[in-house]
């Protein structure tokens, strides 16, 4: 066995942007994989570390060369191929056009013949070519979302490429990205610019760490946690590490340190969620809690570089973070200083979008359809007056400094200053709830009335947008149609008595569209193609999940429940015989019209009698079980009717030359049709 | 390290003439931002290389706080650098310039913080970062990718250091009127009263049917010129036209639509100006091709 040695790339970058490495990594590790499988070079697990200035992979147990493999050729048979023993030309000619020498022939027998076989034996290519291939084929498999050039304009990729170390034991493997070509030279972190040279891929790790970087990720993760964790035991408070931001922060820096760092305490009269963003969202501090759960008057920062660093750091940080405190806490103040009255003033004068009206407008339209879903009794009563206050309130925070210093805030904003103004909990909580779910993912809002506020907010930017032509194209969604979309399906999810008109209807009314059929339609479609879209991403099958709605989504929980019964049913053994029994009726029943009344006595025939008197039982039991959701328990029972429909049609001739015999047969088999395909389109389902 | 304000733009001008840059002065049109200096704007088109370094006032009317805000200005200085083709290690190079301020990045924080730069009156983009030190935003770092509408190739990269910004962290102060200008005076005892003014002018004073009409009057020579094919004084009228439109949104004048209109409208002349420009340079051969590392 020869030796094995380990292999290493590293693209040296200039610094790449956070958000851009995970997909880098997991693009590298699918298409090394994929090449060397290829290739057919054995090698251990390799590994995959990124920092924001390398994306490196690591091959550990690499021979010199692949493995060998030996590819059988059928040529003529052999006795074309040999005469007495010795090879013919047709032989020759065979090994030649293969690339072997007679002696690499061999004869096999298979059932019928004996034929010539030609071993072609290929030993393996050598590790440093397969190598360099498989470097460049993965690096260059790298999607990034955006990518740039730079200095001639030739190349493209996240960020420039500044350097290529590849490695096979000690020898270089050749490699050219974006016009650079690889060495053993790599470079030190930011806070310690040095030159490194790699002498061998198993020093490699050595060699870049020993600079004070750390490739892996999860290490850098798991030292900034704990290090947090440390620095807040001595103040007795706890950090808050949001695993988002932990995951950015842990691609902005190759070697953390934490720093802790305090903000002035009368800054923690301004409400939480402003100090939180001021830390996180720009500046990705993490807070700090006291015992009692509270915001502490500290912040940690993870500095790029070692702990000696931090108490030069410290207070530029604390300047920066200070300074946008003491923004936040002058637009508290201001902001605090005006009434309700105040901003719904001033909604008049903001533009909310061209030919949907100002922000009073809007304002006004969610408070139509409230009162009109009050009085429709969809309310529950409890929560009416408190929902009719939050969407008075709703846009009111808009105007405020503070939303217009920091967009993300809106809504939570509005629950803050609707506290200071002495609204009722309730109210306040909604107001927050407001945008819930943030971008149709995420969690929904906990409270009811905020549920019904966030529903409203969603269905008048949704009918909205359609009344303005803001729908966009391919995967775009730049006004967040789909998002809306989303988030009334997944509100509508959770309301069990709805029905999807119920909340458009009083949409379009205060659009003054309540009469345009061909919007409604439009709206009615795209709400049902989102929900298609999100059964499918469950799981669900396309032809299942179209089935169902084919029978509309009036309701959206009940809609759920049909698809996924459907499903299940569709597993069970008994399907076929329902599925048998409904084509049949259906096939035929197409041609006729359903009974309006059934009545076994008059069908002339016993099997006629049967059927009818087998669907009278089916229908009693549709009555039960279908309004309980109970789709299981009547795919069943419909199963059962196979029996009689199979008897009926083989014994009974429907197409008969007396027509009111004839329509009556027909009226019965499509009375079955649409009994059974009440809760799904079978015919969805491939034949 | 204390550095005056002046001290940091001499010692900048020091460090890019060293490397190679022709130092230019301020342009003397208001303009939102140092890229919009015909230096910056006409050089970075075109195959020809170039490398420049200036100081540049940058007027905001909507950030202007009436000299209330410590951290807001109707009107900042950049320092900028320029320099066509990039030069493959320009990140180290400009660390080497904050280090000749006295940065010590054994004790500082650096970090490169992705940054996506869009000038839509300008038809340009580019994509870089922020640079952070201690994480105060000190320098945005730009890879032009389009220019006047038009697909760049070599790539100019743009250093604008934020010079308030900057020498704030020299001084470690963040109170933009408490930079100690030269050692006497401060930057409050300079500028306080012009942010006072300009605010007021451009939030409350200014005159918006007196701005429409200018903004159509300058339009309309810019076009007059480009017919005549003087490109340069067609882009003065451009910078007019845009620092127009600055004021017109600072009061508020203009709806979201009409905005995008006004925008379409100063691009259209920043677009023909570029047109313009690479029609006369490739006419005269591209003077500039053939020198480069001589240039600056």
């Amino acid at each position: 066995m020869e030796t094995t040695r380990d292999a290493v790339l590293e693209i040296g970058t200039a610094e790449l942007p956070a958000s851009y490495i995970p997909g880098a990594v997991d693009d590298l590790r699918s298409a090394i994989h994929e090449e060397l499988e290829a290739a057919g070079l054995p090698h251990r697990d390799p590994t995959v570390w990124a920092t924001p200035r390398r994306l490196v992979v690591y091959i550990p147990g690499v021979p010199p060369r692949g493995e060998e493999t030996v590819e059988e050729v059928r040529g003529p048979s052999e006795s074309v191929a040999f005469q007495d023993g010795q090879p013919t030309r047709a032989a020759e000619g065979f090994a030649r056009s293969q690339g072997v020498t007679v002696e690499d022939l061999v004869v096999r027998q298979d059932e019928k013949a004996a034929y010539v076989y030609a071993l072609k034996r290929d030993p393996g290519g050598v590790a440093t070519e397969i190598l360099a291939d498989a470097f460049s084929a993965a690096a260059n498999s790298i999607n990034f979302p955006r990518t740039m050039r730079w200095g001639t304009g030739e190349h493209a990729f996240a960020r420039p490429v500044r350097w290529l170390a590849a490695l096979w034991g000690d020898q270089v493997v050749p490699v050219e990205l974006a016009g650079i070509r690889s060495g053993r030279r790599s470079l030190g972190p930011r806070y310690r610019p040095a030159d490194i040279e790699v002498a061998s891929a198993e020093q490699y790790t050595a060699a870049v760490e020993g600079t004070g970087v750390v490739l892996d990720p999860e290490v850098r993760s798991r030292m900034i946690v704990d290090a947090c964790g440390r620095l807040t035991d001595g103040i007795g408070g706890t950090p808050v590490i949001a695993p988002e931001l932990l995951r950015e922060v842990s691609f902005l820096v190759e070697y953390p340190s934490v720093l802790l760092g305090s903000i002035p305490e009368d800054f923690l009269e301004v409400p939480r969620i402003v100090i939180e963003t001021a830390m996180t969202s720009h500046l990705r501090f993490f807070p700090v809690e006291d015992e009692s759960g509270g915001l502490a008057p500290y912040f940690l920062s993870v500095i790029n570089g070692t702990e000696d660093m931090v108490p030069h750091v410290r207070p530029g940080n604390e300047l920066v973070l200070n300074s946008r405190l003491a923004d936040a806490r002058f637009f508290w103040e201001e902001d605090k200083r005006r009434t309700p009255e105040d901003c719904a003033r001033e909604l008049g004068s903001v533009v909310f979008h061209e030919g949907l009206g100002s922000l009073a407008d809007r304002t006004d339209r969610m408070f139509k359809m409230a009162t009109a879903m009050v009085e429709a009794g969809l309310v529950p009563s409890e929560d009416a007056d408190q929902l009719l206050r939050a969407v008075t309130l709703a846009k009111a925070d808009l105007v405020t400094l503070m939303v217009s210093e920091f967009p993300d805030l809106q809504g939570r904003m509005g629950g803050e200053y609707a506290r200071v103004w002495g609204e009722p909990e309730s109210v306040c909580r909604a107001l927050a709830e407001q945008y819930l779910p943030p971008g149709g993912a995420g969690e929904l809002p906990e409270t009811s009335v905020g549920m019904w506020l966030s529903l409203i907010d969603k269905v008048d930017h949704l009918v909205g947008g359609f009344r303005a032509s803001l729908v966009g194209t391919g995967s775009e969604d730049p006004y967040g149609m789909r998002r809306a979309a989303t988030a009334i399906a997944r509100i509508l999810g959770t309301l069990e008595e709805v029905k999807l008109h119920d909340v458009l209807t009083p949409a379009l009314d205060a659009h003054g569209a309540g009469e345009d059929a061909g919007l409604r339609e439009t709206i009615l479609d795209f709400l049902t193609r989102r929900l298609a879209r999100m059964m499918t991403d469950e799981g669900y099958a396309p032809e299942v999940v179209s089935g169902v709605l084919a029978r509309g989504p009036e309701r959206v929980p009940d809609a759920w429940e049909r698809v996924r019964q459907v499903s299940e049913f569709l597993n069970r053994p008994e399907a076929e015989d329902m599925l048998v029994a409904w084509r049949r009726c259906h096939n035929l029943g197409a041609g006729g019209e359903a009974l309006e009344t059934l009545d076994s006595e008059e069908f002339p025939s016993r099997e006629g009698r049967e059927l009818a008197a087998a669907l009278e039982s089916l229908e009693s039991n549709a009555s039960d079980s279908l309004p309980r959701g109970d789709y299981l328990g009547f795919f069943s029972a419909a199963a059962s009717i196979r029996g009689p429909v199979d008897a009926f049609l083989d014994a009974v001739m429907v197409m008969v030359p007396d027509e009111e015999l004839k329509a009556l047969r027909l009226g019965l088999l499509a009375r079955i049709d649409e009994l059974i395909s009440a809760p799904m389109d079978w015919g969805e389902l491939p034949g | 390290m204390h550095l005056t304000f002046q001290d940091a733009i001499l010692k900048l001008n020091e460090f890019w003439r060293d490397h190679g840059c022709l130092l230019e002065q301020p342009y003397d049109v208001e303009k939102g931002a140092g890229t919009m200096h015909p230096t910056t704007f006409f050089r970075s088109l075109g195959p020809e290389p170039w490398a420049v370094a200036y100081t540049e006032p940058s007027r905001r009317p909507v950030d202007g706080r009436y000299g209330e805000n410590p951290v807001r200005l109707y009107r900042h200085w950049q320092y900028q650098v320029i320099i066509k083709p990039s030069p493959e290690d320009i990140q180290e190079i400009y660390l080497d310039s904050l280090a000749a301020l006295g940065i010590d990045f054994s004790r500082h924080d650096v970090r490169f913080v992705e940054d996506n730069w869009e000038a839509p009156t300008l038809g340009a983009w580019g994509l870089g970062w922020e640079v952070w030190i201690d994480a105060m935003e000190v320098t945005q770092f730009t890879f032009f990718q389009q220019m006047g509408g038009m697909e760049l190739s070599p790539i100019a990269v743009e250093l604008t250091y934020g010079l308030e910004r900057l020498t704030g962290f020299l001084q470690g102060t963040s109170n933009v009127f408490d930079l100690d200008w030269n050692g006497r005076v401060n930057y409050g005892e300079v500028f306080r009263r012009a942010e006072f003014e300009h605010s007021k002018y451009s939030f409350e004073v200014a005159d918006v049917d007196f701005l429409f009409h200018c903004f159509s009057a300058y339009e309309g020579e810019a076009q007059r010129c480009l017919a005549e094919e003087l490109v340069l004084p067609a882009y003065d009228l451009t910078l007019k036209c845009s620092h127009v439109f600055n004021l017109l949104d600072s009061r508020g004048a203009l709806s979201v639509t009409e905005r995008t209109g006004y925008m379409g409208r100063v691009r259209n002349l920043a677009r023909q100006c570029a047109r313009g420009y690479m029609d006369q340079r490739e006419r005269d051969g591209f003077p500039l091709l053939h020198r480069c590392g001589e240039v600056g």
